[in-house]
């Protein structure tokens, strides 16, 4: 097989439900976790056999295959990239805040998809979308945006605010 | 159902590394989970350093407090109202950190340089530089650092406090002995910021030149005390910020004023805050540069072609304004302001090491570096001063600065000397900083300002006795591809050496960019000093 027919070939993914979705090879290979997996099993078997994905369900799994169809030819991350700090900003583009406006759960459930499926840059833009969601926010306002409950006792509340004093205007 | 604090610990941490140190304090005020989580968590907060600043030259630093520092500078620079001037020492110590902390060259160029991470904007990606004219790595501790002194307001609370303001404020008119911390504080924030402030204040009324011109050329600055360059009078040679910033004030004037900073090569220095004022940021060019084996053990990295600026005064001027009349002046009192226009003149160093001392016991660092070559007039105005041959040696002062002493040597006598410090250190781009002056120590002058900074460094195969078309780019860069390109070739001398006295670069600096008139004017008022012939007239 040529390196553009092994592009296109077609695998299917079966979600934890049951649920199967059909793409391009070079799609599912964003997820490092599928490139391994198919490394191993050879081009044969993955022609003929579903890849089980066990921890991922049918909606989080289709959100995930969006965001990898539309990143499909983003060049591979590689090594030098990840030690680049200069990459690092908590800057996310224009496409990917869209796909990130989901409810909380969802996002949650894209975030661990992403961490389990090793897709790298996923997990990173959806760790920036939840940073961003405390970016500015009071204490309260934090508690509220992600149902946080209030545990401390009065005095170690004293406490922990003595000790953030240095994040305060004085 | 997910919420954040059920996720696994190590997305709980990428998500952390990504918030703000400020909304990190909010977070542990919401609960148990996460005041236990953040506080102390070291890898944490390194790596929402990393995700924030440069990669510091060390990997020993205290993360959490460098941020938490960070964060209270970002305060006080938001702060309305004058009361955060107290906050001065604190200012000045976290401002200093951020800058010594800086992305130096080496840790950039070991990456491909994307041309996004160029944000000095102007031209293209060469050889690791964001272009050729542009010297360092693009910072974002500098970018930061920026961001805050662009307000008028955290310039006029911590930049504007030296003696030089105060005197054009009109509330203090007296030397302090010593210099007051406050002002000598102010005056290095001043002077890395690196692109003094011309004006004063928001009515901008009033001009600051003619008070730092008080302070540059006023001779009673220039002792054996102060090794007559810009060090306190007390033979420590540590530095004197206050003539530091004085010298850039009359510097940047002159360069305005002669529209030398519509050149990159100028305004990339001149009108960038903190540009390349840290160690380590010098970016070499071109990459596969020669190092001799002295070169490599050289820790200044003296060898190739510098750039230099240098203004003076009528000597007429210069000696009325020092030895009037009736001289009954306190030496505790600043001569007065004086505002009676300068010369300029442009020069082309190129240097390199000759002799590396180990373990040398005057400077008190740990290496001397001695250093020749020469110098040549970059201007159309004809200054036999200006092409010489140079001596030097480099060292650092006990207080950790980079000292630099240069000797001009004319027919094999010395004639001037000049004593500088490197502004922002070991190999930092903004260059030296310092005065001239008659190498016996005349002590009736001429006495001036000059800097110099590096622009390119030794060709493979190129040789130290001439100046070569590659030496050259980075001066001419943003110009070389106008109609000057084709002269280049045409000046070019046998064996390849360019004849400065022709090349178009000069007529590039004066006809387009000068004022005819005013540089005409400069030539009558030479200092007659500046002549061989006229030696006698010194006096």
């Amino acid at each position: 097989m040529s390196t553009t027919e092994k592009a296109t070939q077609k695998v299917t993914l079966q979600s934890n439900d049951g649920s199967k979705i059909e793409v391009d090879r070079c799609v599912a290979e964003r997820s490092m976790l599928i490139k391994n997996l198919i490394e191993d099993l050879g081009d044969e078997s993955i022609a003929n056999a579903p890849i089980p994905i066990p921890n991922v369900n049918d909606p989080v799994l289709r959100k995930v295959v969006e965001w990898c169809e539309h990143h499909r030819n983003d060049p591979p991350q590689s090594q030098e990239e990840e030690n680049d700090n200069r990459k690092k900003t908590t800057d996310i583009e224009e496409w990917d805040q869209k796909f990130m406006q989901v409810d909380q759960e969802m996002l949650f459930e894209i975030i661990l998809a992403a961490n389990y499926l090793d897709i790298k840059a996923l997990l990173d833009v959806g760790c920036k979308t939840v940073a961003n969601m405390i970016k500015g926010k009071s204490p309260e306002e934090i508690r509220k945006t992600f149902n946080i409950t209030n545990d401390f006792t009065p005095e170690e509340e004293e406490q922990i605010r003595r000790e953030n004093e240095w994040a305060e205007d004085r | 159902m997910v919420t954040l604090t059920h996720l696994p610990p190590e997305i709980v941490h990428n998500i952390l590394s990504y918030v703000d140190p400020e909304d990190l304090a909010s977070l542990c005020l919401t609960c148990r989970y996460f005041s236990n989580y953040v506080p102390g968590n070291r890898a944490l907060w390194r790596d929402i350093y990393h995700n924030l600043l440069d990669e510091p030259p060390t990997n020993d630093l205290d993360w959490e407090s460098e941020l938490h520092d960070l964060t209270r500078l970002r305060h006080i620079c938001r702060r309305k109202g004058t009361d955060k001037r107290n906050e001065l020492p604190f200012v000045y110590e976290t401002v200093t950190r951020l800058l010594k902390h800086s992305a130096s060259s080496s840790s950039s160029s070991s990456r491909p340089q994307s041309s996004s991470g160029c944000s000095s904007g102007v031209g293209v990606s060469v050889g690791g530089r964001c272009s050729r004219s542009v010297t360092y790595p693009p910072s974002r501790n500098t970018a930061i650092l920026s961001s805050l002194f662009r307000k008028e307001a955290n310039r006029e609370a911590f930049l504007s406090r030296s003696l030089i303001f105060e005197r054009a404020r009109g509330e203090a008119n007296r030397f302090s002995d010593p210099p007051k911390a406050e002002h000598q504080m102010s005056a290095k924030l001043h002077s890395l910021y690196g692109m003094p402030q011309l004006k004063l204040g928001r009515t901008r009324s009033s001009r600051l030149y003619p008070f730092a011109v008080s302070k540059v050329y006023d001779l009673r600055q220039y002792t054996e005390e102060s090794l007559w360059g810009p060090f306190i009078a007390d033979r420590s040679g540590r530095v004197d910020w206050e003539k530091i910033e004085a010298i850039l004030l009359v510097l940047r004037s002159n360069i305005k004023d002669k529209n030398l900073d519509t050149f990159p090569i100028f305004s990339n220095y001149w009108n960038v805050p903190y540009a390349g004022a840290w160690p380590g940021a010098y970016v070499p060019w071109p990459p596969d540069r020669e190092r001799t084996e002295l070169d490599k053990r050289d820790p200044y990295d003296v060898s190739g072609t510098w750039l230099r600026v240098i203004c003076f005064l009528d000597y007429n001027d210069f000696f009325r304004y020092n030895f009037p009349v009736s001289d009954d002046l306190p030496a505790n009192v600043p001569r007065p302001a004086l505002d009676v226009g300068e010369a300029t003149r442009l020069i082309l160093m190129k240097i390199h090491v000759t002799k590396i001392e180990e373990d040398d016991k005057r400077g008190g660092g740990p290496v001397t570096t001695h250093f020749k070559g020469f110098s040549r007039s970059l201007d159309g105005s004809w200054d036999e001063n200006a092409n010489s041959d140079l001596r030097g040696m480099c060292r650092m002062t006990p207080e950790g600065e980079v000292r630099w002493t240069t000797w001009s040597i004319f027919s094999g006598e010395e004639r001037w000397r000049s004593e500088g410090i490197q502004l922002g250190g070991v190999r930092s781009s903004r260059g030296v900083v310092g005065n001239w002056f008659d190498k016996d120590y005349d002590p009736q002058g001429p006495v001036g300002p000059t800097a110099f900074w590096k622009v390119s460094d030794r060709e493979p195969n190129s040789d130290d006795q001439q100046v070569l078309l590659h030496d050259f780019l980075p001066i001419v860069d943003g110009y070389e591809d106008t109609e000057d390109h084709d002269h280049d070739h045409d000046h070019e001398g046998p064996g390849g050496e360019l004849e400065m006295d022709l090349f178009d670069v000069e007529d590039g600096l004066h006809s387009e960019h000068h004022h005819h008139h005013h540089h005409h004017h400069l030539m009558e008022v030479m200092p007659r000093t500046f002549s061989d012939d006229d030696d006698d007239d010194d006096e």
